[in-house]
């Protein structure tokens, strides 16, 4: 059974699209969900937690429709965006809340939320008012909630949102030792490395339309009528520039002379890398760094934007 | 069910509007000292008559009304533009029953304070037609609260834009139906909460005059407020399993 099913998902606003025609299978594991701000990835996960309802097409998550479903969030976990709570409780309080709300007894409310809190690093403020907390302790906090029913899949709409550099370390491991776990995860974000951080898995959302989903290599596979892009730092970079154009399958070349680099653009990245060392030999120069630009995130998410 | 009740308890205590319901229940107390029956009355029954008519007014008709429209009326709201709401609704829990149990913590929560207000004024005029008339009075502030709660807890969710103002218009169409003689006063709840004080208080009124304010037996005024009260949590609740309250920002 997939995490996620959709045939011609649409979700209107009236007139504006806020996700357009969306047919996809996303398998269980761990999944980053990508786009700008505006992209419709939070109406997506609105409509995948059943805070909306599609206009058109059909959405199953966990083989179950979300709409009006709420026995389905005994499977699910949600850790909205939006920085909002009960200010006039405790972070333990909130979660124990929570947990309640999940079924759980008072006492087992109580013993899951110390687990939860303390999973997220929340132990020390976890009976101080919400009120008073940081950006980055709330940010823990609803995570914790999420966590608290122990649910095979867990949604976070931009967890990352709001930390300092170590806690969005600490989260950024925490979301991959729950995926270790063997939890279903969909983290969106709107910051590529975020993502990348967590998983290579990822759906990229712009528009309203889902672009694309899969692994970032399999997409950049895809993607063959655009150039690879491949930078190189070398003292020598006009001579083997030449080199490589004549000896190499080769598209492209943009010399950054400034910087001390140019980049390649190849549509055979394999022919390339093979009779690179060859050519570098028979030109005697000598390469300093040398990157696979386009085989990241951000490449892919460039390319595919701006195709559409 | 009790804890979305004891959450929307802890947030009504906790909000600011709080002394707006403090100010609610302390200004007819404080009207109540200005009470004096008209000097034409000289028989007891006729200075319970005018006691009643003065507290229906102030408490029912007016208090219980106010207090309603304030918190029924945002009864949903508070949470949807505080964004709390998704927490609830990514829960095990059927929405018409969190709806339930906020109605029930809300009705609860403004019965009590009310009920010690209306004694405060009732000792004020003079306690007037001594346990029946607290007894007539308990049971229709208690009905005038959950009956408004309900009725503007369905107009906030099928007007959320201006649910106070559309309330406030329904209680004063409300009002004045209940005067209509003949069948059109029967169908507003201020009918049945003035029947249950006459019927308590058994009230010594000309029949043309019982008639107007409310003939009523005990037991259909009870009923019928049950019925109506059930009808308008039933109304909302359903309303709220169509509506979708997660907005469009930041799609």
């Amino acid at each position: 059974m997939n995490l996620i099913e959709t045939r011609n998902l649409t979700k209107l606003y009236g007139a504006v699209i806020g996700v357009n025609d969306a047919t996809l299978d996303v398998p269980k594991g761990v999944r980053g969900l990508l786009g700008p701000n505006g992209a419709g990835k939070s109406t997506f996960l609105k409509l995948v937690t059943g805070q909306l309802k599609p206009t058109e097409g059909r959405l199953t998550v966990l083989g179950e429709r979300p709409w009006n479903n709420p026995e389905l969030f005994r499977r699910v976990g949600f850790c909205p965006e939006q920085d909002a709570f009960y200010g006039f409780l405790t972070g333990f309080e909130f979660v124990k809340t929570l947990a309640r709300l999940s079924g759980f007894d008072p006492a087992e409310a109580a013993r899951r939320s110390e687990a939860s809190l303390a999973r997220v690093g929340a132990t020390e403020y976890m009976h101080r008012k919400i009120g008073t907390y940081s950006r980055g302790m709330r940010q823990r906090t609803k995570v914790a909630q999420s966590l608290v029913h122990d649910p095979e899949f867990l949604i976070l709409d931009e967890p990352l949102s709001g930390t300092d550099p170590i806690g969005r370390r600490e989260m950024t491991d925490l979301i991959r030792s729950l995926g270790k776990e063997g939890r279903s995860i969909l983290v969106s974000s709107h910051v590529l490395h975020e993502v990348q951080a967590v998983t290579e898995e990822f759906l990229l959302m712009y528009g309203g339309r889902v672009l694309a989903s899969g692994n970032v290599h399999e997409i950049r596979g895809l993607m063959n009528e655009v150039p690879h892009r491949i930078t190189i730092r070398c003292r020598e970079g006009r001579a083997l520039a030449h080199h490589l154009m004549r000896v190499l399958p080769i598209a492209g070349i943009e010399m950054n002379d400034g910087q001390g680099t140019f980049s390649v653009l190849t549509h055979d990245p394999g022919s390339f890398y093979a009779g690179l060392p060859a050519v570098v030999a028979e030109a005697g120069a000598k390469i300093t760094e040398m990157v696979s630009q386009d085989d990241n995130l951000d490449a892919v998410f460039r390319y595919l934007v701006t195709r559409d | 069910m009790g804890t979305i009740a004891w959450l929307q308890l802890r947030q009504v205590l906790g909000e600011k509007k709080i002394f707006l319901i403090a100010l609610f229940l302390a200004l007819p107390a404080l009207l109540s000292l200005a009470y004096s029956p008209p000097a034409v009355l000289a028989g007891e029954s006729e200075k319970t008559i005018s006691a009643a008519i003065f507290l229906f007014l102030l408490y029912p008709q007016t208090t219980c009304l106010l207090l309603a429209l304030l918190y029924g009326s945002s009864i949903l709201n508070t949470e949807v533009e505080g964004k709390t709401l998704t927490y609830l609704f990514s829960r095990p829990i059927a929405k018409w029953k969190v709806f339930t149990a906020k109605y029930a913590a809300i009705a609860g929560c403004l019965v009590v304070p009310t009920l010690g207000s209306f004694l405060v004024s009732w000792a004020i005029v003079g306690a007037p037609g001594g346990a029946r008339f607290l007894l007539g009075f308990a049971l229709s502030i208690t009905g005038a609260i959950a009956i408004y709660t309900a009725v503007f807890s369905v107009i906030a969710v099928f007007f959320r834009k201006r649910p106070m103002i559309v309330g406030l218009i329904y209680g004063i169409i409300e009002f004045i139906l209940s005067f209509i003689p003949a069948l059109v006063s029967t169908m507003t709840a201020t009918y049945f909460l003035r029947s249950i004080v006459a019927r308590v208080l058994d009230l010594e009124l000309p029949t043309d005059l019982l008639r107007l304010v409310g003939a009523a037996s005990l037991a259909t005024s009870v009923l019928a407020l049950a019925a109506l009260i059930a009808a308008a949590v039933a109304l909302a609740g359903w309303a709220i399993t169509q509506e979708e309250f997660a907005s469009a920002d930041n799609a």
